[in-house]
């Protein structure tokens, strides 16, 4: 298999008047062809930075690129020109994102907007075009395409905008699709029909891709491979069978924890992770989870861990994973099945 | 819970409907003939999706809105008859927790004030105004620290702790919570719902637990009612529910919530309903459900089906089951 | 670890979680207001116009303690001088009373009026917006309707019939400008109390019981501050402005008095020959306008909550 994108150690930082947030602290990931992978974890922790630094959304100023690449088949997207960028933009990579009412144009019909990316990079006439989009309303399974080929957004409801979102980016053949949170504004059963649309289009397109969402069950349903994030920083990673049979990082272990599970005792707590992630103005000096680690050690405290190879698909960002700390991580992970 | 058949109910909902004026002679029927009863020191949970009416429920309970029609008892009592008096004890025993911990704490106002809000307005100044908001404070795992502090300076969970705080000050007996945790992350989630259990079996509280998430609504409610479109369509045990749902709703419903566990990604039938949920506005005569519904009858588009009870404490109202 | 750092034992010692600082507040305590100011102290131009302010301000109150003449003796044999003799800092006017005197008495006058032209602005514009925009429904209707009566009849006409029912003067030419200038004000409160009126905060403080008047001075008002000010610094220049154009068309200020509009009007009718007695409070007035167009421009900026991050 082979990796159509990689990122490579991003940083990723805004400036505001109170100081510089560090938004992305070295973020790693490789996409594989034809594959998903989810970037997992809660609000703030730079899983959509992440994602718009791929497509060199973010604005700059305020926003900075630190440090670090995203190699696109070879080339970095980094140090690519706002032009060069245009022709990767939508041909190449193509974006949905969370709330498709916002990302429609309001004033425009839904099938002018479907024809603009195909007219820009696939050259067509607009007789082509016109037969193109209808095709791509009807492949993301919108009922009488023609008809609503003249309507606006406003006349679709949430879950038919996110079909037409996703017709849109998948208008021009992208290699990646990054999804941006896509189903959150959804109710569940249009959830559940917008991943089915999505697994299906991609077993059909070939499309590799990026998943951004906060919904460990979402993974589970439609991901190869997940980055779990915290603060700023890719923690755990690895194939969905790896993380969610043997999570090692205890950030993960909380994600899990925190949620019910489907035969939970309604007299049993749930676990939560106590506090909030750190303030990212000032991330902290050693681990960012320390603090909400119910397992700390005094190094998590001092020195920042790295993201080390546990096997060649699950790599783990934890002071618990040195040689050191075996026979403590034993204990724990005994602890943790006992209960 | 068998000790609830014995018990009275401590809020009784009989026939609430809450319609809308939209704009020129269309009426938006939010809430369109509703009937359940919720009894002392259990948890309800009432699920559905966007727009099926749940937070109509609560905020027509609660008297932000006034039904339309139907009665809503509350010990004993027609919670849209009450004046003054009677309406002030109403606003001290019957509490709401909001969805948008964001929105819902005033963003000029101390936390002491937004906490102490209830204490002022019912003069219940037996204990120190201070003392109570600390003791308040500790209750929901903040400090004395705190009080002075404004909301925005508070992670989205703290603050949805701090607007339990202010329901509790007036010594609720029953509380609303609207999609409390739908705004907050997942590893939040449990901090929340774990303390609302926990005040639950300290103060003997109940709760209608209103939400969209399916697997925090069965684990946190001891029953569990299911809207589609303004109707209640299935009511029951949350054991009862999630094992053997009867509406085909309700069955959709549950097979749409992803599991985080691939595992089972496979063995796992599902069912993917078609199309939207139809307009408030205009909903489809007969059975609301009827346009999705995969077991669609001629019937269904006729007739309303009955509310029934079709097994000991399981009502659902559907055709199938006639 | 692939590093070849020695790490001791002792570091590997679990210390548990850390609750109590998990708890903490991440953020530095940072009041709304001390928020807007770390903001507005980021805008140049505003900080421009604040230092403007003080300077015209200062000078409004102290400058005719700066030299030795007063505003109002003539003495018409150094009349229209334009030179600085005698400590004359402007020269004088055709009737030789000295400018520096007279602009900032002007200023004064003018400043005094639109002050109180507009905190009758905000008084009438606040309740008025206050009470349409959160009682809503029928009277929300009956106000609104009212206030484009009001709004429709050319204010000059009003003001000219209230000028010749009351001696005009400072309160006069206030409650005139405050006449029809409420309007816009109440406007802004009214569309910011529909918008806050079903914020969740709200709902939730009718749920624990709370009176309207709680609701309306403890829960909207306050948060309606922000926009109420920003309406105000912007309010300011024209009611300044209006005052000048009432002086300059003689409805305002009578002579011997002194505002910046009526030196204005004085001037402009020896522009030709004295340009220096228009020169003067002209340039005051542009001043004071622009630096409180800056101001308002980077207050809006620090509170208008769509620019948060």
């Amino acid at each position: 298999m082979s990796k159509i994108l990689e990122v490579r150690d991003l940083h990723v930082s805004f400036h505001t008047y109170s100081g510089e947030v560090k938004a992305v602290r070295g973020v790693s990931f490789d996409v594989e062809k034809g594959q998903t992978l989810a970037i997992v974890g809660e609000s703030g922790c730079g899983k959509s930075v992440t994602s718009q630094a791929i497509m060199k959304l973010i604005l700059t100023p305020p926003g900075e690129y630190k440090h670090g690449e995203v190699l696109y088949n070879g080339k970095d997207l980094v140090k690519m020109s706002e032009k060069e960028m245009e022709q990767v933009r939508g041909k190449e990579i193509a974006m949905i994102f969370q709330d498709p009412m916002t990302s429609l144009n309001p004033t425009m019909t839904v099938g002018k907007q479907i024809m603009e990316g195909i007219i820009k990079h696939q050259k067509l006439s607009k007789a082509e075009a016109k037969e193109k989009a209808i095709e791509m309303l009807k492949l993301v399974g919108i009922p009488s395409p023609e008809s609503r080929f003249t309507q606006y957004p406003h006349q679709f409801s949430g879950g038919m905008r996110q079909r037409a979102m996703i017709a849109i980016a998948l208008s021009c053949n992208p290699n990646v699709l990054i999804a941006d949170e896509p189903t959150t504004a959804l109710d569940v059963t249009i959830q559940a029909q917008i991943m089915d649309l999505m697994k299906d289009l991609q077993e059909r397109l070939g499309t590799s891709i990026i998943l951004i969402t906060h919904d460990l069950g979402v993974v589970a349903e439609t991901a190869d491979r997940v980055a779990v994030m915290y603060a700023g920083k890719v923690v755990e990673s690895g194939t969905i069978n790896e993380i969610f049979a043997e999570p090692r990082h205890p950030y993960t272990w909380g994600l899990m924890n925190s949620m019910p599970k489907l035969n939970q005792d309604r007299s049993e707590e749930l676990s939560p992770i106590p506090g909030a992630p750190p303030d990212l103005l000032a991330p902290p000096k050693g681990c960012a989870f320390a603090a909400r680690c119910k397992y700390a050690m005094k190094i998590c405290q001092e020195v920042d861990p790295e993201l080390i190879e546990h096997s060649k698909d699950h790599r783990v960002a934890c002071w618990l994973e040195h040689p050191m700390a075996e026979a403590y991580r034993r204990e724990v992970v005994e602890g943790r099945q006992s209960v | 819970m068998s000790a609830t058949e014995k018990k009275e109910p401590i809020l009784s909902v009989k026939d609430v409907k809450k319609h809308f004026h939209v704009g020129g002679k269309k009426i938006l029927k939010a809430v369109d003939g509703i009937s359940f009863d919720i009894y002392p020191g259990e948890t309800l949970g009432l699920v559905g999706e966007s727009g099926c009416g749940k937070s109509t429920v609560g905020r027509t309970l609660i008297r932000l809105y006034n039904a339309t029609s139907g009665e809503v008892n509350f010990k004993g009592k027609n919670v849209h008859e009450l004046k003054g008096k009677e309406l002030k004890q109403l606003n001290r025993s019957m509490q709401m927790i909001f969805q948008d911990p964001y929105a819902s704490l005033n963003p000029r106002m101390k936390v002491m004030d937004i906490i102490a809000e209830g204490i002022d307005i019912h003069g219940l100044n037996g204990k120190k105004r201070e003392d109570r908001v600390i003791e308040l404070l500790e209750t929901v795992g903040l400090n004395k620290s705190h009080a002075t502090r404004f909301p925005h300076e508070f992670s989205g969970g703290q603050r949805q702790r701090i607007g339990i705080a202010r329901a509790l000050a007036v010594e609720p007996d029953f509380i609303i919570a609207d999609e409390p945790i739908s705004a907050l992350d997942v590893s939040v989630q449990a901090q929340v719902v774990n303390l609302m259990k926990k005040l639950q079996r300290e103060r003997g509280l109940t709760y209608l637990f209103i939400a969209h998430d399916l697997s925090m609504v069965k684990y946190i409610s001891d029953r569990v009612g299911v809207m589609y479109l303004g109707n209640l369509v299935e009511l029951a045990d949350s054991d009862e529910m999630y094992d053997n749902p009867l509406h085909p709703y309700t069955q959709a419903l549950l097979s749409a919530v992803p599991i985080a566990d691939p595992s089972l990604k496979d063995e796992r039938e599902r069912i993917i309903l078609k199309g939207d949920v139809p307009s408030p506005i205009d909903p489809p005569s007969g059975c609301k459900f009827r346009t999705r519904c995969p077991q669609a009858m001629d019937i269904c588009a006729s007739t309303i089906p009955e509310w029934k009870e079709i097994k000991e404490k399981h009502f659902v109202a559907c055709h199938l089951y006639n | 670890m692939s590093t070849e750092k020695t790490y001791t034992p002792e570091l590997f010692e679990p210390i548990g979680q850390l609750e109590k600082r998990a708890e903490q507040l991440n953020r530095k305590q940072v009041g709304v207001w001390k928020d807007a100011w770390l903001r507005f102290r980021q805008n140049k131009g505003a900080l421009i116009g604040v230092a403007l302010l003080l300077v015209i301000g200062l000078l409004a109150i102290f400058g005719p303690l700066m030299n030795d003449h007063n505003w109002e003796t003539q003495n018409l044999a150094i009349k229209n001088q334009s030179a600085n003799i005698d400590g004359h800092y402007m020269g004088t006017d055709h009737f030789g009373r000295d400018l520096w005197q007279r602009v900032w008495y002007g200023a004064k006058i003018s400043l005094e009026i639109a002050f109180l032209a507009v905190f009758l602005d905000v008084v009438i514009g606040v309740t008025i917006g206050g009470i349409s925009g959160y009682f809503g429904g029928r009277i929300d209707m009956f106000i609104q309707r009212f206030i484009e009566v009001i709004y429709s009849i050319p204010n000059l006409i009003i003001i000219i019939m209230l000028l010749m029912w009351m001696e005009p003067g400072i309160l006069a030419i206030a409650i005139a400008i405050a006449l029809t200038g409420w309007v816009p004000m109440s406007r802004i409160v009214r569309a910011q109390i529909l918008k806050l009126r079903s914020q969740e905060y709200v709902l939730a403080a009718r749920t624990l019981g709370a009176s309207h008047k709680r609701i309306l001075l403890k829960h909207l008002i306050p948060n309606v501050m922000g926009p109420i000010i920003i309406a105000v610094t912007f309010s300011i220049p024209s009611a300044i402005f209006f005052e000048a154009f009432l002086s300059f068309i003689g409805l305002g200020i009578r002579p011997p008095e002194a505002s910046l509009g009526l030196l204005i009007s004085e001037g402009n009718q020896i522009l030709q020959l004295f340009p220096h007695v228009l020169l003067w409070p002209a340039l005051v007035l542009s001043v004071l306008m622009l630096a409180f167009n800056l101001v308002g421009d980077g207050l809006r900026d620090a509170l208008d909550p769509r620019m948060k991050k």
